[in-house]
């Protein structure tokens, strides 16, 4: 994380240590800041210090004083199979209409989740939004679409590669244009982006505008502690500098929700105490892990739109999974709320569930063991009636394994970033188009010669990136000595094209995945999966792969 | 003389039509770098840009024809062979790219239903062409590189097998402000005549006489008028050896049409009259409207697009309700989005375009045009200007590609409007400068 140097060391504190502060000339003389300062979107004077530890933040929280986390599975669900046998879950057919009721067991009144299939750990769900929008079918890839848009890619087209679901990011889209604007002018960022179609032959007035695709926001604070130049966190929230205006603003987790409701996504995300799971600090993780369900409380009661707008909990931790762990107080946290907001339901007749649970504090760059421990952790104890969304995940072969351990949903910037730098995705791995061996041979010059000696690259560069795949490119043709000298011309069709072909591959693989599921034949998808990723070379399959299928009951040798 | 439809006082055209009493469907020719239509994906042009939208597509050799150079295998000598005196030989990976060549390039698929004309260049950097009777120096995308002319025939001909080929040309800087070098201008056309005769016969051989077309340039305005004219006879004199079209480089001005100059002789049976380059709107507008052209060409929906503007001004029958004028209605204060602020409204500027990075199209929901069927404003205006204000803020490729359709609709629709022949042209260019600002 790049910081701006400053001559100032106080102001110098990163989100993993909290330092005692060196008195600036306008900071109030408690040290803390006044009310009309911390509320948010005031600047704090240009200045602010790091707030002191207090001790309560370290201590436990008094709903998880009584849980007896000696006893196995204390901060987990209500199990069904595979993980308890004796408890079947309920298969609901592909078609099966949703209903957003209060009586349903697997429905919250702004999600609906049908699980269709299950293999193993792996499951193939469907989930329904009361928004007309087009259902979301699991395993499911999401692609970010940063600032509203998905890089160049319109939004019939998001729903012809078969997307029924995109990432928006509230950090930016609270910069530029502004939230308030989009909800006031527009009427919510499906609007803004035009991603909805209006059926003007359809005499159904009420039903004639279609969803293109439905979205999700996350909360805005990974991108303010990983871009803002300095940011701090509080209890209050998160102190940042903006990077247009220079001021330093504060998001509270109220403010993120009024955001989020602005935007008016079909899922957003609390706003919780992001660390980098590299740091050490374990006092720092410990105040991030209980801050994270205080915030969360916090989110909860600013949520203005509950009813059609589904707010996803994020569990932290850091990478522990020990028994009584920082992992499963958070679980334990949530299962307490999810607890509480269900008698609440009885009572009430409304519906208060948890709709689904992300989870988070991972892809920062821990190891890969480290990594699946803590997916595979999660997924045991995750209800496995709501989906279970995976945070900041999008390399192909980390969704086939994190598949296998029992998670629904996934979202990263990579298939989009790195089209950018003319890298396709296949199911071997990369093609990096830039490279010169994709350049078009040159029959003027005798000295003409391409490198056919790579045996991890389909060098043939005069046919397309996968002949089997159905994205704008490969349908047409396009081959990858074309593509090379679109992208080497810096011409933007040349990224498009890369793009538009990352986007499908990778909603290729959750359909292939699911279609497994469906079939029950996930095991012999994961084999030809990795035997094609890894070149039919059993011994490159990293130890953590391995371990990591073994723990999801797979296998993954091949037979060759 | 036709009453200007705006305060309804007559006025005067100002635009020569008097030259070809029967008019011709008009084309856009449209000048794809890297022999890609810009922005479009092959769906995306198909669906909003059929061939029979009279859209044509320029492909220049000097970027669509340009391929890297690498090293050649080296011979090495693997360790076992020290023994065995074997020498094997290694290919050497491709690492660095040794110099560029031109070389046939087949044309995208998706771009065969359309009609081509292959260029050597669109437009030329070098302010002094360094050329000789062989070859032409070109700026291409990876620097400047020497195109022959057989390459060139052969590259254009056979690879890019558009539907017609401009002879490769040396325009001896015509688009330089200073008076050509009468010596360098003879050469240039020598040269030039030497080209076409060449490719002439490429074609004879395929027997594709009728795909030629061949340059002819049009002197700059501060050039002497007794030289251009006999420019310009030396030129029609030449006659088109034969070529079916003709293929003007240079800027297009006034009075070329008149007189005793070289143009009015060019032979009636030469079908294409192509002027390669326009750089305004009221340039396109006055030729398309002149009737002499049939083909004109035209970079500006893709350079308005990089500079973030879109194509507003339309020569409609009655005033538009998107254009800054001061006679617009004002919008109903209680619709969604009702919230442009009238006092504040964007500028056009000398094109006729509306320059989207303004702040002014940050609250607005309307669409660029209203009722306009292009691919961005369709439906209502699915994308309106405040969305694509935001993604010029945010740099994001995707205003350049709505900008990019709605402006080449919008050319297509001037195309269009003068092809129907409901309307007198000189309306058409009165009414549209009119609604300019500064017009002349």
């Amino acid at each position: 994380m790049k910081r701006k140097a400053t001559d100032d060391a106080a102001v110098v504190a990163t989100s993993n240590t909290i330092t005692t502060a060196t008195r600036m000339s306008d900071v109030p003389s408690d040290g803390v800041p006044s009310q009309q300062q911390l509320d948010g979107g005031v600047s704090y004077n240009n200045n602010y210090d790091p707030e002191p530890i207090r001790p309560e933040w370290l201590e436990l929280p008094p709903e998880l004083r009584s849980v007896d986390f000696t006893v196995d599975g204390a901060a987990a669900w209500d199990k069904y199979e595979p993980y308890n046998p004796q408890r079947s879950l309920p298969i609901v057919p592909i078609d099966t209409p949703p209903t957003f009721s209060s009586s349903s067991s697997s429905s919250s009144s702004a999600l609906c989740f049908h699980i269709n299939g299950i293999d193993g750990r792996a499951r193939a769900a469907t989930i329904h939004f009361p928004n007309n929008g087009p259902p979301v079918t699991t395993p499911r890839f999401m692609p970010v679409g940063t600032k509203g848009t998905l890089k160049g890619v319109l939004p019939d087209e998001i729903a012809a590669m078969e997307c029924p679901i995109i990432l928006a990011n509230t950090y930016h889209l609270a910069i530029q244009p502004g939230t308030e604007l989009i909800d006031q002018v527009f009427g919510g960022l499906h609007n803004f982006m035009g991603g909805i179609r209006r059926d003007t032959d359809n005499n159904d007035n009420n039903n004639n505008n279609k969803r293109l695709y439905n979205l999700l926001t996350d909360s805005g604070g990974f991108q303010m502690v990983s871009l803002a130049a300095l940011s701090n966190v509080t209890e209050k929230g998160v102190v940042f500098q903006s990077p247009y205006s220079k001021e330093h603003m504060l998001l509270r987790p109220e403010d993120s929700i009024r955001c989020q409701n602005e935007i008016g996504a079909d899922i957003i995300m609390q706003l919780d105490d992001v660390i980098s799971s590299v740091a050490t600090n374990e006092d720092r993780f410990r105040i991030a892990t209980f801050r994270t369900l205080r915030w969360y409380d916090r989110c909860v009661q600013a949520h203005q739109y509950p009813h059609r707008q589904n707010l996803f909990p994020i569990v932290q931790g850091h990478l522990d999974t020990s028994r009584g762990g920082l992992r499963e107080l958070c679980l334990a946290g949530f299962k307490h709320r999810d607890q509480q907001q269900q008698r609440q339901q009885q009572q009430e007749k409304q519906q208060h569930r948890i709709p689904g649970f992300a989870i988070g504090g991972l892809a920062g760059g821990e190891s890969k063991d480290e990594f699946w421990k803590v997916v595979d952790h999660a997924c045991r104890h995750l209800p496995d009636d709501r989906p279970r969304y995976l945070m900041g995940v999008g390399y192909p072969l980390d969704l086939v394994v994190c598949t296998a351990l029992g998670v629904d949903m996934y979202d990263c910037v990579y298939p989009t970033r790195t089209a950018r730098f003319g890298v396709a995705l296949v199911d071997e791995g990369q093609i990096k188009l830039k490279q010169h061996q994709f350049a078009a041979k040159n029959p003027s010059s005798a000295d003409m010669t391409i490198n056919n000696n790579n045996s991890n690259n389909n060098i043939n560069s005069n046919t397309p990136i996968d002949k089997d795949c159905p994205c704008e490119a490969c349908r047409r043709g396009v081959s990858k000595e074309r593509l090379h000298s679109l992208l080497k011309a810096n011409n933007p069709v040349g990224v498009q094209l890369v793009t538009q072909h990352n986007v499908t591959y990778m909603m290729q693989l959750v359909t292939r995945m699911r279609k497994s599921i469906l079939e029950r034949s996930f095991q012999q998808f994961v084999q030809q999966f990795l035997r094609r990723h890894f070149s039919d070379d059993q011994e490159s399959v990293p130890q953590w792969v391995r371990d990591a299928l073994q723990a999801a009951g797979l296998s993954w040798k091949w037979t060759s | 003389m036709s009453p200007n439809p705006v305060d309804g006082t007559a006025e005067t055209s100002s635009v020569d039509c008097s030259c070809s009493p029967k008019r011709e469907m008009l084309h856009l020719l449209l000048y794809c770098k890297d022999g890609c239509v810009p922005y479009l994906n092959p769906t995306q042009l198909e669906q909003y840009f059929p061939p029979s939208s009279g859209l044509w597509l320029c492909l220049s050799v000097q970027d669509a024809c340009v391929f890297p150079m690498f090293d050649k295998p080296v011979k090495k000598k693997a360790k076992d062979d020290v023994i065995n005196k074997k020498t094997k030989e290694v290919p050497a990976e491709p690492k660095k790219v040794r110099g560029y060549a031109f070389a046939s390039a087949p044309p995208d698929p998706w771009l065969l239903p359309y009609t081509r004309v292959t260029v050597p260049y669109f437009s030329n950097k070098n302010k002094e062409q360094l050329a000789d009777n062989k070859s032409i120096c070109v700026w291409t995308p990876h620097g400047r590189q020497r195109l022959a002319s057989e390459t060139y025939a052969k590259v254009a001909m056979e690879g890019l097998q558009s539907n017609y080929t401009v002879s490769l040309f040396d325009d001896a800087g015509v688009s330089s402000v200073k008076q050509p070098d009468s010596v360098r201008w003879q050469k240039a056309h020598g040269r030039n005549n030497l080209w076409l005769e060449q490719l002439v016969q490429v074609a004879k051989q395929q027997d594709a006489l009728d795909r030629i077309w061949r340059p002819v340039f049009l002197p700059p305005s501060n050039h002497d008028d007794e030289v251009n004219n006999d420019a310009m006879t030396n030129e029609s004199q030449t006659g088109s050896l034969g070529a079916a079209g003709v293929a003007f480089v240079g800027k297009w001005r006034h009075g070329l049409l008149t007189g005793n100059n070289g143009m009015a002789q060019i032979p009636d049976d030469v079908k294409w009259k192509c002027l390669l380059s326009t750089t305004s709107l009221l340039e396109f507008v006055e030729i398309a409207a002149q009737g002499y052209f049939n083909i004109v060409g035209t970079d500006l929906p893709a350079l308005w697009a990089k500079e973030k503007v879109a194509l507003i001004v339309q020569p409609q029958r009655g005033p538009s309700t998107n254009e800054p004028t001061a006679k617009r209605p004002k919008l109903d204060a209680d619709e969604k989005g009702g919230e442009t602020d009238h006092a504040n409204e964007p500028t056009l500027d000398f094109n006729g375009c509306i320059d989207m990075s303004d702040k002014v199209h940050a609250r607005d929901p309307r669409p660029l045009v209203e009722g306009c069927t292009c691919m961005t404003c369709q439906h209502g205006g699915r994308f309106s200007r405040g969305y694509i204000h935001h993604l010029v803020c945010a740099k994001e490729l995707l205003a350049e590609i709505l900008l990019f359709a709605h402006n080449l609709h919008h050319m297509l629709e001037l195309i269009r409007l003068f092809n129907e022949g409901g309307s007198d042209p000189a309306d058409i260019v009165n009414t549209i400068k009119s609604r300019l600002p500064n017009a002349k």
